[in-house]
C-alpha cells in the first residue's frame, strides 16, 4: 500500500460511526468522517475519498441522494459507494445499487467480513 | 250579459284549455311528464264531477235533501278497494296492453270479439244521451247568462254546435295522436285535471258568496229555511224506502266510479303508476267532499231567495250571483260549469271512440277478406281516420240527441240512468279478476240480460211517459200482463225506480253470470285468461305469457306489425323484448312463439285484443291447444317465474356474499400489511443498537491491545446502546399491549395538577443544566381526574422529554393546563425547530418514518407518540400538534374529567 | 264503512233534530263522512308504506 486510501464514513448514530472509525483507522485508511448528509456532502466538495461508506436512513440528506451525487459528479468518478444500511428489504437493497453503489452491506455487520469486503473492492 | 262576452270567454277558456295540454304534450317532449303525478292522477278521476254535480245537485237536494250525496259517499267508500280491485285492474290492464273497458272485458274472456261489440254498444247507449246532458248544460247556463232568464227545453242555440266543433277539434288533436290506444294521452289528461281545479274553485267561490255574502253563514241559512215548511221536511230523508234508495244510490255510484268508460279511461288506462292510487286514494275522497260542502247552502239559499219565482233549481249556482248583480262571478261559475261538462265529454268521446273503432269498426273490417288482404302502411292512417270519425261521430250524435231527442225526455235522472247501465259491467269484470271458473258465456249472458231489464224498466218507461209509444204499458204491463210492468217488475212496488232497476237488472244478470259460468264448457283461450287474470302478480312477469303454438313466419309477422307501428318502432320493440328475453331473432325464418305472442300484445294495444287475434292468426298456421296442455303451460310459466325468483334471490345473496368475502380478505390483507410492516419497522430498529453493540464488542475482543481509556469508551456505548435496546423493546410490548386491548385501565381519582406540577419539579432541574427556561401556568385549584394515573404520567413524560430533547439552550418550555368544562387540557409549548404540516399527523403513527421514508426522525424511538395517543384515546381524550418548521412545537391534549363511572369504562371497552 | 252510511245506523240520525243549528242527519254525514276520508289516508299512507318496506326487505 503505497498511499493510504481515503475512506468517507457517514452515519448519524454515533456509536456505529464510533466503531467504524476506529474498524477504519485500524485497518490503515485515511478516515474522515460526517454524522449526516449535510456534513456528508460539505466534505465531499473539499475531499476526494476512494470509497464512501453511506447509511442510508438520515435526518437531512438521505444515503441514496448523496450516492447520486456522487455518481453524478466528475470529480468523483473514481470514488466508490459501500452503503452499510438496516434496510434489509430486497427493493432498497436493489435501489442502491440501481444508483451505482460497487457494495451493499446491511447491519448489523461483521467487523471481518466489512474490512474484508472494502479491501476487496478497492484491489 | 252580451251574447259576444260569453262568446269570448268560454273560447279564451278553450284556448287556455287547449294551451295547458299543448304545455303538457311539450314538456313531455323534453322527457318530464306532468300526468306522472298523484296529484295530477287524483285530479283526473274527478272527472267523476260532471255538469250533473255542478248544476244538477243542488236541484236534487232542493226536492230530495241530502240523497244526492251518495252519488259521492259511493265513490268514497269505493277508494277503500282501489287497492284490491282498481290496482289488481290496473295491473292486468298494463300486462295485457288493454285500452279501454270493452277491451278488458273481452280480453278476459277469451278475447271474444263479439263480448267486446257488445259491451261497448252498450257503453254508447248508456253514455250518448249523457254525453248530451253535458251539451244541455252548456247551453241552459249560457242561456241564462246571456238572457237572464229561463227558457225552456226547446232552446235551441248554434252556440252549441260551435262548441261541440271545438270540442271535437280539441280531442281529436290531442286524442289521437297516436294509433297504439294504450299510451298516455298526456296533454288530455292534464286538461282534465287542470278543469277539475277550475270548477272545485268556481264552485267554492259560488258557495262562499252564496252562504257568507247573501246570507250569515251556515247557521243563518239553516235557521231560516226551518221556518219554511218545504225545506224543512229536507232535514231529513222521507218517503218509503228512504233506506233503500238511499243504499242503492251508493252501490251504484261504487260501481260507476270505477265502471264508466271516463273512469275507467282516466282510472286505468291514463294511469302511469299503480302507486299514485295511495294519494288518490283520500284526495279524490277529499275533493268530493269538498265540491259538495256548499251544495246545502245553495240549495236553500236559491229557495230562500226566489221563493216565489220560476226558476229552475238546477240552475241556482248561475241564477243566484247574476240575482245579486255580480257579472264577474257569474262568468266564474258559468266557466266552472263549462270546465265540469267539457272535461266529461273529452275523456268520454276517447273512451268510447276507442271502443267504436278498435270493438265495432275494426273486427267488422278485419273480418273481411279483400280488406284483410289489402292491409299495407296505410292501415295506421286508416286507424286513425276511424277514430276521428268515430269522434266526430259519437259528438255529432250527442249533439243531435241533445237537440232533437232530449227534448222528449225528462233529463234530470239521465246520470243515474247511466250508472245502472254501466253497473252491468260490474259481475263480469268483478268476477272476471277474481273468479276463474267465469266464462265467457256468463258474461256475455249476464251483460245482455242486465241490460234488456235496464232498459225495460229505465229506459222504456220514460219514452213512455215522452208518449212515444202507449203509455198503458207502463200502468198495467204489456199484454195487460200485471207482473211485467215495466217499473214494478214481478210486483215489487214501493222503490224508486232506480233501485227497482238496479235490484232486478243485478239480479238477473248475477244470475245469469253465475249460471252460465257453472255450466259452460271453457275453450283454453278462457282458461288461459282467466288464470292470468285472476293471478295476475303470479303471472305479471313479461316473457311467461306464451301459449301459442304453431307455424309462424317471421316475415310475416313483422310485415304486420311493421303495418300498424311503422317499420322503426315494430323493429325496436320486437328487438327489445327478444333481447330481453334471449331469443335470437332470424328475419328469414320462423318465429318464436313467444315473439307470436309478444306481437299479438303489441297489436291490441293498438286495434283491441279480439282483432289483434284475428289479425295474428291471419298470418300464422296456429294448432289448437287441449285444456290439459294449457294447464301444462300455465304451470310450467309460473314454476319458470317462481324459479326466476328463487335464482334472482340466490345471486343477490350470492352477490352480497362475494362482495363481503372481499371487504374481509382486503381488509385481512391490509392487516397483513400492517402488521408486516410493524415488523419490518421494530426489526428495522432493533438493528440500530445491534449493530453498534455487535461491533464495538468485536473491536474489543479482536483488539486486547487497547487503551483503557478507549476499552472504556466502547463498553460505555455498548451498555447504553444495550439500554436503548431494551427500552425499546418494553415500548413496543406496551404499544402491542395497548393496542390489543389486554392492558386494562386501572382507574382512580387523583389531582391532574398535583401530577403536572411534580413533573414540572422533577424536569426542572434537568432543564437549568440544559439552560433551558422551563415555566409552568396552572389553576390554584385541585383538578380532580378519573384516570390511570402511571399512564396520564408517561404521557406527560413523553411529552416534556421529547420537548427537552428539540429545544437548543437557551430555548423556553411552557406547560400550560387548564380545566375546560368537561375536560382538562395540558398544552407543552418549546421552541424547537418544529413540525412541518404534513407531518403533524403522521408522528402519532408507530415507526412514521418508515412510510417509504428514507430520512429519519431525529432521536428516540418512533413509538413514544404512538404510545402517547393510544393511552389519550383509551381515556376519551384527543391529543394532537400545532407547529410550524423553525417555530417551536406545541403538543395538547384533552382528558374528559366524567365522573368516576360508566362513560369511561365503556370507551376502554370499545377500544378494546 | 258502508255500515256507517246504511240501514240502521243510518236511521238513527234521520231525525229533524238539530245540533245548534245544523240538523243532526247533515253533521252526521258530514262527520262520517270525514272520519272516512281519514280513515283511508292514514291506511293508504301508513300501512302501504310498511308493506313495501317488508317488499324490499325480502
Amino acid at each position: 500500500m503505497s498511499q493510504a486510501y481515503k475512506i468517507l464514513v457517514v452515519d448519524d448514530d454515533p456509536y456505529i460511526l464510533m466503531s467504524l472509525e476506529f474498524l477504519m483507522r485500524k485497518n490503515g485508511f485515511d478516515v474522515i468522517i460526517a454524522r449526516n448528509g449535510t456534513e456528508t456532502l460539505e466534505l465531499l466538495e473539499e475531499n476526494v475519498p476512494d470509497v464512501v461508506l453511506l447509511d442510508i436512513m438520515m435526518p437531512d440528506v438521505d444515503g441514496y441522494a448523496i450516492c447520486k451525487h456522487i455518481k453524478s459528479s466528475i470529480k468523483h468518478k473514481e470514488c466508490k459507494v459501500v452503503f452499510i444500511s438496516a434496510k434489509s428489504k430486497e427493493a432498497d437493497i436493489q435501489k442502491g445499487y440501481d444508483l451505482g453503489a460497487e457494495l451493499y452491506i446491511t447491519k448489523p455487520f461483521s467487523n471481518k467480513d466489512i474490512v474484508n469486503k472494502i479491501t476487496a473492492l478497492l484491489d | 250579459m252580451s251574447n259576444s262576452i260569453i262568446i269570448i270567454c268560454s273560447l279564451l277558456y278553450l284556448m287556455l284549455l287547449f294551451g295547458v295540454a299543448y304545455y303538457a304534450e311539450h314538456q313531455l317532449k323534453k322527457g318530464k311528464s306532468i300526468i306522472n303525478n298523484a296529484y295530477v292522477y287524483a285530479l283526473s278521476l274527478c272527472v267523476y264531477c260532471t255538469a250533473w254535480t255542478y248544476y244538477g245537485s243542488v236541484g236534487r237536494a232542493t226536492t230530495n235533501g241530502i240523497s244526492f250525496l251518495t252519488i259521492y259517499i259511493g265513490p268514497t267508500i269505493m277508494a277503500a278497494l282501489f287497492f284490491p280491485v282498481l290496482r289488481k285492474i290496473i295491473r292486468i290492464t298494463k300486462a295485457q296492453r288493454i285500452n279501454s273497458i270493452a277491451d278488458f272485458i273481452s280480453t278476459r274472456y277469451g278475447k271474444n270479439a263479439s263480448l267486446a261489440a257488445v259491451v261497448s254498444v252498450f257503453c254508447i247507449i248508456g253514455v250518448l244521451p249523457y254525453i248530451a246532458l253535458q251539451l244541455k248544460a252548456i247551453a241552459i247556463s249560457f242561456d241564462i247568462l246571456t238572457k237572464n232568464a229561463i227558457s225552456g227545453n226547446n232552446f235551441f242555440s248554434d252556440n252549441t254546435l260551435y262548441f261541440t266543433v271545438f270540442l271535437a277539434v280539441f280531442i281529436i288533436i290531442f286524442g289521437t295522436r297516436s294509433v297504439d290506444a294504450t299510451e298516455k294521452h298526456e296533454g288530455l289528461v292534464a286538461a282534465v285535471a287542470f278543469e277539475s281545479v277550475i270548477k272545485l274553485v268556481a264552485f267554492l267561490v259560488a258557495g262562499v258568496f252564496v252562504t257568507y255574502g247573501i246570507f250569515n253563514g251556515f247557521n243563518d241559512i239553516f235557521l231560516k229555511a226551518n221556518q219554511i215548511d218545504e225545506l224543512k221536511k229536507l232535514f231529513t230523508l222521507n218517503g218509503d224506502n228512504v233506506n233503500a234508495g238511499w243504499f242503492s244510490g251508493i252501490l251504484l255510484s261504487m260501481m260507476a266510479v270505477l265502471f264508466l268508460p271516463r273512469q275507467f279511461q282516466v282510472g286505468v288506462i291514463e294511469n302511469v303508476n299503480e302507486k299514485h292510487l295511495k294519494k288518490a286514494v283520500w284526495l279524490f275522497p277529499i275533493y268530493l267532499f269538498v265540491i259538495n260542502i256548499f251544495v246545502i247552502p245553495i240549495a236553500f239559499g236559491g229557495k230562500l231567495v226566489f221563493q216565489n219565482m220560476p226558476i229552475d233549481a238546477d240552475t241556482f249556482v248561475l241564477a243566484l250571483p247574476l240575482h245579486f248583480n255580480k257579472p264577474l262571478l257569474s262568468m266564474l261559475v258559468f266557466l266552472g260549469g263549462f270546465s265540469a261538462a267539457t272535461s266529461m265529454i273529452i275523456v268520454e268521446t276517447i273512451a268510447l271512440s276507442t271502443m267504436v273503432s278498435n270493438n265495432l269498426v275494426m273486427p267488422f273490417l278485419f273480418r273481411q277478406q279483400n280488406f284483410k288482404t289489402s292491409i299495407d302502411k296505410s292501415i295506421r292512417r286508416t286507424i286513425l281516420y276511424i277514430r276521428r270519425f268515430s269522434i266526430i261521430l259519437i259528438l255529432l250524435f250527442a249533439y243531435l240527441y241533445d237537440q232533437y231527442v232530449a227534448q222528449y225526455f225528462s233529463l234530470v235522472s239521465i246520470g243515474l240512468i247511466s250508472f245502472a247501465g254501466v253497473a252491468q259491467f260490474a259481475p263480469a269484470i268483478i268476477g272476471g279478476i277474481y273468479w276463474k271458473t267465469a266464462s265467457k258465456n256468463g258474461a256475455l249472458v249476464g251483460i245482455i240480460v242486465g241490460f234488456f231489464i235496464w232498459f225495460y224498466t229505465l229506459i222504456l218507461p220514460s219514452i213512455a211517459q215522452a208518449h212515444l209509444i202507449n203509455e198503458s204499458i207502463i200502468s198495467n204491463g204489456p199484454f195487460n200482463i200485471w207482473w211485467l210492468k215495466p217499473q214494478s217488475l214481478f210486483g215489487l212496488e214501493g222503490f224508486d225506480s232506480i233501485t227497482h232497476a238496479l235490484f232486478w237488472s243485478m239480479f238477473f244478470n248475477c244470475t245469469a253470470y253465475f249460471v252460465f259460468s257453472v255450466y259452460s264448457k271453457l275453450i283454453p283461450q278462457e282458461v288461459y285468461q282467466a288464470e292470468i287474470f285472476v293471478d295476475i302478480d303470479k303471472y305479471n312477469s313479461p316473457g311467461s305469457d306464451s301459449i301459442w303454438r304453431g307455424t309462424a313466419y317471421m316475415p310475416d309477422l313483422f310485415s304486420l306489425l311493421e303495418n300498424f307501428l311503422g317499420k322503426e318502432r315494430a323493429n325496436n320493440l320486437i328487438q327489445n323484448y327478444a333481447h330481453r328475453h334471449k331469443i335470437a331473432i332470424d328475419f328469414g325464418s320462423k318465429a318464436d312463439p313467444r315473439i307470436v305472442s309478444f306481437s299479438e300484445k303489441i297489436l291490441a294495444g293498438v286495434i283491441g285484443s279480439a282483432s289483434a287475434r284475428i289479425m295474428v292468426s291471419s298470418v300464422t298456421k296456429e294448432e289448437e291447444l287441449s285444456l290439459n296442455e294449457v294447464f301444462k303451460i300455465l304451470h310450467e310459466s309460473q314454476q319458470m317465474i317462481e324459479l326466476n325468483k328463487e335464482l334472482r334471490k340466490k345471486s343477490i345473496e350470492l352477490t352480497k356474499a362475494t362482495e363481503q368475502l372481499r371487504e374481509a380478505n382486503l381488509q385481512l390483507k391490509t392487516m397483513d400489511e400492517l402488521k408486516d410492516e410493524f415488523l419490518y419497522t421494530v426489526t428495522h430498529e432493533l438493528r440500530t443498537p445491534l449493530t453498534s453493540i455487535r461491533s464495538l464488542t468485536e473491536i474489543v475482543h479482536d483488539n486486547p491491545d487497547l487503551v483503557d481509556e478507549e476499552r472504556e469508551k466502547f463498553l460505555g456505548a455498548v451498555v447504553k446502546e444495550t439500554e436503548r435496546l431494551s427500552h425499546l423493546i418494553t415500548k413496543v410490548l406496551n404499544l402491542e399491549k395497548y393496542e390489543s386491548g389486554k392492558q386494562k385501565l386501572n382507574l382512580t381519582s387523583f389531582d391532574m395538577n398535583l401530577l403536572v406540577k411534580d413533573l414540572y419539579t422533577s424536569y426542572k432541574l434537568v432543564a437549568n443544566e440544559k439552560a433551558i427556561n422551563l415555566t409552568i401556568t396552572q389553576p390554584n385549584s385541585m383538578l380532580l381526574l378519573h384516570a390511570d394515573k402511571d399512564l396520564v404520567q408517561q404521557v406527560l413524560v413523553n411529552l416534556i422529554s421529547n420537548a427537552m430533547k428539540f429545544t437548543p439552550e437557551q430555548g423556553k418550555i411552557h406547560i400550560v393546563i387548564s380545566d375546560l368544562q368537561n375536560e382538562i387540557q395540558v398544552s407543552i409549548m418549546d421552541t424547537g425547530k418544529g413540525i412541518a404540516k404534513e407531518l403533524h399527523e403522521l408522528i402519532f403513527d408507530k415507526f412514521f418514518q418508515a412510510k417509504n421514508q428514507t430520512i429519519k426522525k431525529p432521536v428516540g424511538t418512533g413509538l413514544g407518540l404512538a404510545i402517547c395517543k393510544k393511552i389519550i384515546e383509551m381515556h376519551g381524550g384527543k391529543i394532537w400538534v400545532e407547529s410550524e418548521i423553525e417555530k417551536g412545537a406545541c403538543f395538547t391534549f384533552t382528558i374528559p374529567n366524567f365522573e368516576p363511572g360508566n362513560t369511561l369504562i365503556e370507551h376502554n371497552e370499545s377500544s378494546i | 264503512m258502508l255500515l256507517a252510511f246504511c240501514y240502521p245506523i243510518f236511521t238513527i240520525f234521520n231525525k229533524p233534530k238539530f245540533v245548534g243549528n245544523i240538523p243532526l242527519l247533515y253533521l252526521y254525514v258530514v262527520i262520517s263522512w270525514l272520519l272516512a276520508i281519514i280513515l283511508l289516508l292514514v291506511s293508504s299512507e301508513i300501512k302501504p308504506s310498511k308493506k313495501l318496506q317488508k317488499g324490499k326487505d325480502e
